[in-house]
C-alpha cells in the first residue's frame, strides 16, 4: 500500500510534465493541423535557454524562467511563421517531416551548444522532503511543480473557454474559411498558438531540468513519452491530454515500481497500440481525427 | 500534368505511349550502363571505397523499400530501424539452424509480418496514425533488443559468422559489392514491376485522395495494409543482409537516428522514384565521409570545433537536408532528370498536335 500511494503521488509531476507538452502538442493540432515532432525538443531546448540564462548568465530565478519561456514563445511563432506558414496547403505527409527535420536539428544544435553532460538547475528550498501519513515522502519542489503546472494549465484553460482570444481561437480551429469571414485573423492566431505550445513546452524544460536534470536525450525522451499519453486522450482534445497524461504517468510509474526501470518506455507505447487497436480515437477525440 | 491534357485531348494516345516508352527505353539503357560502370569501377578501386560502396547498396535496398511506401502509397513510417531489427536480429538467431539466405528470408518474412500486425490497427485509420503505431513499434524493438543483447550476454554485441553460400565464402568486400548489386537491382526491378502497373495506379490515388480512391474501386485497408507488409520485407532484407555484411549485430545501432537518415535519403533523392532512393542513399551514406574530410581540411578552432561536435554535425546536416529539399525541390534529386524529360515530350505532344 506505501509503495502504491507512494508511486502514485511520485509520478504526479511526471503527469505535470506530459501534460504541459502534451496540451500544446493537442493545440498545435487543432489549430494548424501539423503535428509536432519537435515539441519535445523544444521543451528541452527551453530548458536549456533557462540554464544558460540563469546559470551562465546568473539571472536571479523568477526573472530567468520568465526570460526563458518568452524566448521560447518567439521561437514557436518564428518557427511558425518562417517555417510553416510558407507550405500552408502542402500535404500532412510534408508537415510531418518538416517537423522531424526541425526535430533533429534542434537536437544536434542542443548538444553543440551545451554538450553531452546532465545540467542541473537548481532551485531554491527544493531539496527539502515533506513527510505525509502513510510514509509517503515528496519533495518541495515536486509539489510546487504539481501546483504550478495546475495552475498554468488553469490559467489557459480559462482564457480558452472564456476569453476572446480563445474563442477565436476555436473558431479557426473549428473552421478556418469560416473563421475567417468574421473577421479574424487565422495566421496570426496560429502563430500565437504555436508560440503558447511553445512557451509551455519550454516551462516544461525548465521543470525538468530541475527535477532531472537536461540532456541531450530528453528532448526525445520528453517528447515521446507524451504521445502515447495525447493519444489516449484522443489527439484533438486538450482535456483528453491532461487525463491522458495522468494515466499515463501512473501506469509508467507502478510498471517501474513493479516491474523495473527499464519498463517505463515501453509500457507507454504499449499503452498506445492498445490504444490503437481499441479505440483510435482515444478517450475523448472527435470521430474525424480518424479520417485527420 | 499538361502534357498528359495536352495528348489526352488530342486524342494522341499512341503519340504519348510512344514517348512515353522511348522514356523507358533510356532509363533501361542508363541503368545498364550505370551498372556496367560501377561493375567495373569496384573491382578496380580500393576496397576501402568499396566497402563505403556497400554501405550505400545496403542503405539504398532499405531506401526503396521506404520509398515504395512513403513515396509511393503517400504513408509515412518511422518504424524503418525497427524493421531493420527485425531483419538483422532474425540472421542472429537463426544463423546457426539454416544455410545462409536463408535467414534473410526468414527475417523479410518476420517483418513483414510485423509489419501486417502493427499497420492493423492503424491502416483502418487515415495514414497519419501509422507514424505512432511505428513509433511505438521502435520502441517496443529496441526495449526487446535490448532485453535479448543482455540475456544474452552479447552487450557489445552478436558477432555474425562469414556468409558461405554453398562452397563460395561471401567474405570480401568486393564479392559483397557483387552480391549486393544483385539484390539491389532484383528489388529495384521488383519494385519497379508493382509500382508501374495496376498496384501502382491504386498507390497513385490512395497518395492523392484515400476517399476518392475507394470510390474508384480501390480496396483502401487492403492496399495500405500489402504495401506496408511488402516495404517492411525489403527493409527487413536489408537488415539482414547488412547483419550478414557488417557481421556485428547490437541493439544501439537500430535507433530513430537511423530511421531519419532513411528519411532523408528519399526526400533527398526524391519520392516515388526507385532512382532517387538509390540517389538518395548513396548522398547520406556519403554525408558522414564527406563532413569526416572536410573537418580535417580545417585546422585551428573551427577544425578542431568540427571534429568534437562531428556526429552532431552529422545530423544536422542531415536535418537542414530534408528541409532544403523540401522548400526548394519537393521531388528531389531524381526530379532534376524528369522535369527535363517531361518539358520536352510536353514540347513534342504540343508539335505532335500541330
Amino acid at each position: 500500500m506505501h509503495l502504491a500511494l507512494q508511486t502514485f503521488v511520485g509520478q504526479l509531476p511526471t503527469a505535470a510534465l506530459y501534460a504541459l507538452i502534451g496540451v500544446g502538442f493537442v493545440i498545435v493540432y487543432r489549430g494548424t493541423r501539423v503535428l509536432n515532432f519537435a515539441q519535445g525538443t523544444l521543451a528541452l531546448l527551453g530548458g536549456y535557454l533557462f540554464y544558460s540564462i540563469a546559470v551562465s548568465a546568473h539571472v536571479p530565478f523568477w526573472p530567468a524562467v520568465v526570460l526563458s519561456v518568452v524566448a521560447s514563445m518567439l521561437l514557436g511563432a518564428s518557427i511558425y511563421s518562417l517555417m510553416l506558414r510558407p507550405l500552408l496547403g502542402e500535404t500532412a505527409i510534408l508537415l510531418v517531416m518538416l517537423t522531424i527535420a526541425l526535430n533533429i536539428i534542434l537536437g544536434a544544435l542542443d548538444l553543440i551548444l551545451w554538450g553531452g553532460a546532465t545540467r542541473f538547475v537548481n532551485v531554491p528550498g527544493a531539496k527539502t522532503i515533506l513527510h505525509f501519513p502513510e510514509g509517503v515522502s515528496i519533495t518541495a519542489l515536486d509539489i510546487a511543480v504539481v501546483i504550478s503546472v495546475a495552475a498554468v494549465l488553469t490559467a489557459f484553460g480559462v482564457l480558452l473557454k472564456w476569453s476572446r482570444f480563445g474563442s477565436h481561437m476555436r473558431a479557426a480551429a473549428e473552421n478556418p474559411l469560416l473563421a475567417t469571414y468574421r473577421g479574424i485573423n487565422v495566421s496570426t492566431l496560429a502563430a500565437m498558438t504555436w508560440a503558447i505550445a511553445t512557451a509551455g513546452a519550454g516551462l516544461a524544460g525548465v521543470i525538468y531540468g530541475a527535477t532531472n536534470g537536461l540532456a541531450p536525450s530528453a528532448g526525445n525522451a520528453l517528447g515521446f513519452a507524451a504521445f502515447p499519453a495525447v493519444i489516449l486522450g484522443g489527439l484533438d482534445s486538450v482535456g483528453g491530454a491532461l487525463i491522458g497524461s495522468v494515466i499515463l504517468a501512473e501506469i509508467q510509474g507502478f510498471a517501474v515500481s513493479y516491474l523495473g526501470g527499464r519498463y517505463s518506455d515501453v509500457v507507454g507505447y504499449l499503452v498506445l497500440l492498445l490504444v490503437l487497436i481499441i479505440s483510435p480515437t482515444g478517450l475523448f477525440g472527435s470521430r474525424e481525427i480518424a479520417r485527420l | 500534368m499538361k502534357s498528359e491534357t495536352l495528348s489526352q485531348a488530342s486524342g494522341q494516345q499512341t503519340q504519348r505511349q510512344l514517348l512515353r516508352y522511348g522514356g523507358e527505353h533510356y532509363s533501361k539503357i542508363a541503368g545498364v550502363a550505370v551498372i556496367l560502370l560501377v561493375i567495373v569501377f569496384s573491382q578496380i578501386s580500393s576496397s576501402a571505397y568499396v566497402y563505403d560502396a556497400d554501405i550505400a547498396i545496403l542503405a539504398a535496398i532499405g531506401a526503396i523499400g521506404l520509398n515504395l511506401l512513403t513515396g509511393y502509397a503517400g504513408l509515412i513510417s518511422v518504424g524503418n530501424a525497427a524493421f531493420l531489427a527485425i531483419g538483422a536480429y532474425s540472421v542472429v538467431l537463426l544463423d546457426k539452424s539454416m544455410p545462409f539466405p536463408l535467414p534473410i528470408f526468414a527475417g523479410a518474412a518476420a517483418a513483414s509480418i510485423v509489419g501486417f500486425a502493427i499497420g492493423l490497427p492503424s491502416l483502418r485509420l487515415s495514414g497519419l496514425y501509422l507514424i505512432f503505431s511505428t513509433l511505438a513499434l521502435q520502441f517496443v524493438v529496441a526495449f526487446a533488443a535490448n532485453q535479448y543483447d543482455t540475456s544474452s550476454g552479447a552487450i557489445a554485441g552478436h558477432f555474425v559468422p562469414t556468409a558461405k553460400l554453398g562452397p563460395w565464402q561471401i567474405a570480401s568486400e568486393k564479392v559483397w559489392f557483387m552480391v549486393l548489386l544483385v539484390v539491389l537491382v532484383l528489388v529495384s526491378l521488383f519494385v519497379w514491376n508493382i509500382v508501374r502497373g495496376q498496384p501502382g495506379r491504386a498507390f497513385a490515388a490512395l497518395r492523392r485522395n484515400e476517399a476518392a480512391a475507394s470510390v474508384v474501386g480501390v480496396n483502401v485497408t487492403m492496399t495500405k495494409l500489402s504495401v506496408f507488409a511488402l516495404s517492411s520485407a525489403i527493409i527487413g532484407l536489408a537488415g539482414g543482409l547488412g547483419a550478414y555484411f557488417m557481421q556485428d549485430v547490437s541493439n544501439g545501432y537500430y535507433s530513430l537516428t537511423l530511421t531519419v537518415s532513411y528519411v532523408a535519403m528519399i526526400l533527398i533523392g526524391g519520392l516515388a522514384s526507385i532512382w532517387g532512393s538509390i540517389i538518395g542513399a548513396f548522398v547520406v551514406t556519403m554525408i558522414p565521409f564527406l563532413m569526416q574530410a572536410g573537418a580535417s581540411t580545417f585546422s585551428g578552432t573551427l577544425g578542431g570545433f568540427a571534429q568534437r561536435n562531428l556526429s552532431s554535425l552529422e545530423t544536422a546536416v542531415y536535418g537542414l537536408a530534408i528541409l532544403v529539399f523540401l522548400f526548394f525541390r519537393p521531388a528531389g534529386i531524381a526530379s532534376l532528370a524528369k522535369i527535363k524529360r517531361r518539358k520536352s515530350s510536353a514540347a513534342e505532344a504540343v508539335a505532335a498536335v500541330r
